[in-house]
């Protein structure tokens, strides 16, 4: 089953598109990352699976329903973190507590006091007086302790420090182990996003450019140095990031299939000393938003 | 419901803070209210001082309640993707009933139980604090409703602010769209001139209520939008053309009291009047006759509707008013004041003076006394523009003068000896002679000047509810006014009304700090006026005296060709 399904979801703001048509599944269980660079509409999308904004053309349906008819029943299974979110800042943490408890049925007290000494959030501390990082985790705590089918994130990793960022990602993957949930974050923060996502989905210019486990992409992604290799040699189709400094030339091969590949490799510079490593998330997502990520990225990954 | 009341709790502690600033303003106001009531009555420097502090807050009121609607509804904001509800369990119905149910406590509840107290203080029985608590719930809604029509439409307080100026722009362009390019068609009678103030009302009235509702149901911001801006634009064009008439309930059948009073026209005529070079109006009087008037009722005329039809067929709407009906004679009824003592002297001379006054002001007859009983003279006038003055004798051939009528009974409510710091109460209203002096105008030095300081409900509800109920007249004064009594000398007479003199309204309660002439009766020796009784001041009483089982009706009487005005009579004979 899909928590989420989007069947060409467009949203434009005037003259920008800034999603284009998105065909997006999410299966239930799953914990996706939504990563694109600054502008490539990874907020807008959270904002139309949300019904914070409306789609231009389209859908989405978000837990089997329309998200233009996300109702009280469905907002009592989803949690929302949001970077830009407003929070009521007047109350202290535990009458922002006291007041979210009552509109979720589900609400788990056992959970709520669990993650409130978890996050080591001081209960009569006003959310005004918080950190950034503890508003995070106090908005996020709001957002678990219903044990929500589906967590979304927005930017959560946003302004944190790295201390806090550690924190916040530890607190997550606790309760990652004690939910069945769905999760889709979206973030900047490759590194920390590698640690908690199964799956990746990117976005650049509004458009979805690839859609996989976390597993799958970080298998078939390769950094290749050849040594000695012939010096008419050129990359082959689908090569990315190709370049060639005297005897060495290094390339990025999205299409990895294990023994089959490494044997085109040394078919292809004779003679050269291929040695291939596997790459990080992070270095996957500079490779696709350095070439611009092509269309060809998905055939070659197909 | 748990859920509602859930959110209004949370608004309600959010709010606490400019709430009590709001609480402290209205206690301030009605501390400024015992202040005027208990006051000296005589230093009206400090009266203007008070009044305009008290009219500081009247202000600061309406100014605290357009800041805190937008921090009721900017709480949980209806424009903008950052508002936290908006992904929480909560449906916009579900907010609207919380933000209604909210809006009900702060501004409706909340003043009530801060000025129940005061009108207590003020002797308002159960009947004037239901009056009072529709004012102030009318009063707040004026305010609240078109707040909350801009909040609703707006994101933060300097949207919300920028919005209300916008709006106010667009309003006032319109105005003056309106008046330019929709002038008043059809020259629509008076009572279509009514309805389309209650058009014009209902459409603003639905128009806000759209905007909100509509806005926190679909959260469509622009289509509430534009709906606020189509019925705003209804308005105009309703102001403009709308030409039923749709109170439906206007002077209906006569009431019992009323059958047997009939009016007949004695005179009517164009009255170019003594400064018609200037003013550039005429004014068509008619000398009204009214029989049959029980005994025991004052008959009160208003408003008089002139339609007349030309010779070619065009048809002229006016609106007049008429004064005059006597209270004389009933009011010694109720005030069980025995006949005067004639003075024949006194009578003849002050019957001539009047007569001289009357031609040489007006240019027209004195009013014939009052004499009979059930009897009663009124004078209608109709005030047209000069450039008709020539037309209307040749061109208007017959019409219609109707006249709205009321009888009243008189209610005496208080008879006070003239002393100092006596205050006495009755049916809300409250007197307290604060000073008496004598007269600072030496030829009547035994004349007392009294400093009067009243309360009353202000009952702004008693002018308005008759518009909606369809069976109003304009202008009659339905309030309380103060009668000098001298019993042993059979005399009353009018000294003002309750509420002339400084006066501000503070919460539902009229403070007026009045000051009244009394005059010692005088009488008429050998061409002189000479005191007329020396313990007159032991013998008189301030009396006041209100109005009730009012009931209204109208008569209608044709009206054919006018008569130029009578000339002046020749000068009177010199008074003896």
């Amino acid at each position: 089953m899909n928590i989420i399904e989007t069947h060409n979801l467009t949203r434009r703001f005037g003259r920008t598109e800034a999603v284009h048509g998105l065909d997006f599944k999410l299966p239930a269980g799953s914990l996706c990352a939504l990563l694109g660079p600054n502008g490539a509409g990874k907020t807008t999308t959270l904002k139309l699976l949300m019904n914070l904004l409306a789609p231009t053309a389209g859908e989405a349906r978000v837990l089997g329903t329309d998200s233009r008819k996300l109702g009280e029943r469905e907002f009592a299974q989803i949690g929302y973190v949001s970077e830009n979110q407003q929070l009521p800042l007047w109350m202290n943490v535990r009458q922002f507590l006291d007041y979210c408890r009552p509109f979720y049925p589900t609400w788990d007290r056992g959970l709520e006091a669990t993650l409130l000494a978890q996050f080591a959030l001081p209960e009569n501390r006003k959310l005004q007086h918080l950190s950034r990082g503890m508003l995070m985790k106090a908005a996020l705590l709001s957002a678990l302790a219903y044990r929500p089918k589906l967590l979304v994130l927005d930017e959560p990793f946003s302004g944190l420090d790295p201390l806090v960022r550690e924190e916040f990602v530890r607190g997550l993957l606790e309760v990652s182990a004690t939910g069945e949930w769905t999760v889709l974050v979206s973030s900047h923060d490759i590194e920390e996003v590698e640690r908690l996502c199964d799956r990746v989905a990117l976005l650049d210019q509004g458009r979805l450019r690839l859609d996989e486990s976390a597993d799958g992409l970080l298998g078939r992604f390769r950094r290749v140095e050849v040594t000695g290799a012939a010096a008419e040699t050129g990359p082959a189709p689908g090569w990315l990031e190709w370049e060639r400094a005297g005897v060495l030339t290094r390339f990025t091969d999205p299409a990895y299939a294990g023994e089959a590949t490494e044997r085109a490799w040394r078919e292809r510079f004779p003679g050269g000393t291929v040695v291939a490593r596997p790459m990080a998330l992070r270095e996957i997502f500079l490779t696709l938003a350095r070439s611009g990520c092509s269309e060809t990225l998905k055939g070659a990954a197909a | 419901m748990k859920l509602i009341w859930h959110i209004v709790k949370k608004d309600l502690v959010r709010m606490r803070l400019p709430l009590a600033l709001w609480v402290l303003l209205m206690v301030a106001k009605i501390g400024l209210g015992v202040a005027l009531r208990a006051g000296d009555g005589v230093d009206f420097t400090w009266f203007g001082r008070i009044e305009l502090y008290v009219n500081l807050c009247t202000w600061l009121d309406a100014l605290m309640i357009y800041i805190l609607v937008a921090v009721l509804i900017h709480g949980d904001a209806l424009v903008g993707t950052q508002a936290g509800w908006k992904t929480r369990p909560i449906s916009g119905a579900r907010l609207l009933g919380a933000k209604v149910l909210g809006t009900l406590l702060i501004f409706g509840v909340l003043p009530v139980l801060i000025s129940l107290p005061w009108w207590l203080m003020c002797g308002f029985g159960v009947h004037e604090i239901g009056d009072a608590i529709l004012e102030s719930i009318v009063w707040q809604a004026l305010f609240v409703l078109s707040s909350l029509a801009l909040a609703v439409l707006s994101e933060n307080f300097s949207r919300y602010f920028t919005l209300t100026l916008a709006v106010i722009f667009v309003v006032a362009v319109g105005c003056l769209l309106q008046v330019a390019y929709l002038p008043d068609l059809g020259h629509p009678s008076p009572t279509v001139q009514e309805s389309r103030v209650l058009v014009v009302l209902a459409l603003v009235l639905a128009g806000l209520v759209g905007v909100v509702v509509h806005q926190f149901l679909t959260l469509r911001t622009w289509r509430s939008g534009g709906l606020g801006l189509a019925a705003i634009g209804l308005a105009m064009v309703a102001a403009s053309v709308w030409p039923w008439d749709i109170v439906l309930h206007r002077m209906g059948p006569d009431p019992e009291v009323a059958r047997g009073v009939s009016l007949t026209l004695e005179r009517p005529s164009i009255d170019r009047g003594p400064n018609y070079a200037d003013t550039k109006s005429i004014h068509i009087l008619f000398e009204l006759h009214a029989h049959g008037v029980p005994e025991d009722r004052v008959l009160s005329a208003s408003v008089t509707r002139l339609s007349w039809r030309g010779a070619d067929g065009a048809w002229l709407n006016a609106v007049g008013w008429t004064r005059g009906g006597p209270l004389d004679l009933p009011l010694r009824r109720v005030l069980q004041i025995p006949p005067e003592r004639v003075d024949e002297e006194t009578h003849r001379f002050v019957a001539l003076r009047q007569a001289e006054a009357h031609a040489r002001d007006h240019q027209m007859p004195a009013t014939p006394p009052v004499a009979v009983p059930g009897d009663a003279y009124l004078r209608s006038t109709v005030t047209l523009k000069a450039e008709l003055a020539d037309q209307l004798p040749d061109k208007l051939q017959e019409g219609e003068l109707t006249t709205d009528l009321e009888l009243d009974r008189p209610l005496p409510l208080l008879d006070m000896p003239l002393k100092v710091g006596l205050r006495q109460a009755k049916a809300a209203r409250s007197v307290r002679i604060a000073k008496v002096d004598l007269s600072p105008v030496k030829v009547w030095a035994t004349d007392r000047i009294l400093w009067v300081v009243e309360t009353h409900p202000l009952n702004a509800a008693r002018w308005w509810w008759p518009i909606f109920r369809g069976d109003w007249t304009y202008g009659i004064d339905g309030g309380a006014g103060y009668w000098e009594v001298n019993r042993s000398q059979g005399m009353v007479r009018w000294l003002a009304s309750m509420g002339m003199g400084y006066s501000v309204a503070v919460d539902g309660v009229r403070i007026t700090w009045a000051r009244i002439e009394v005059q010692a009766p005088r009488v008429v020796r050998g061409g002189k006026w000479v005191a007329g009784q020396p313990d007159w001041v032991d013998a008189t009483t301030l009396a006041l005296v209100g109005f009730t089982d009012a009931v209204r009706f109208s008569r209608t009487l044709k009206v054919e060709r006018l008569s130029e005005p009578p000339k002046p009579k020749a000068e009177p004979a010199e008074a003896p």
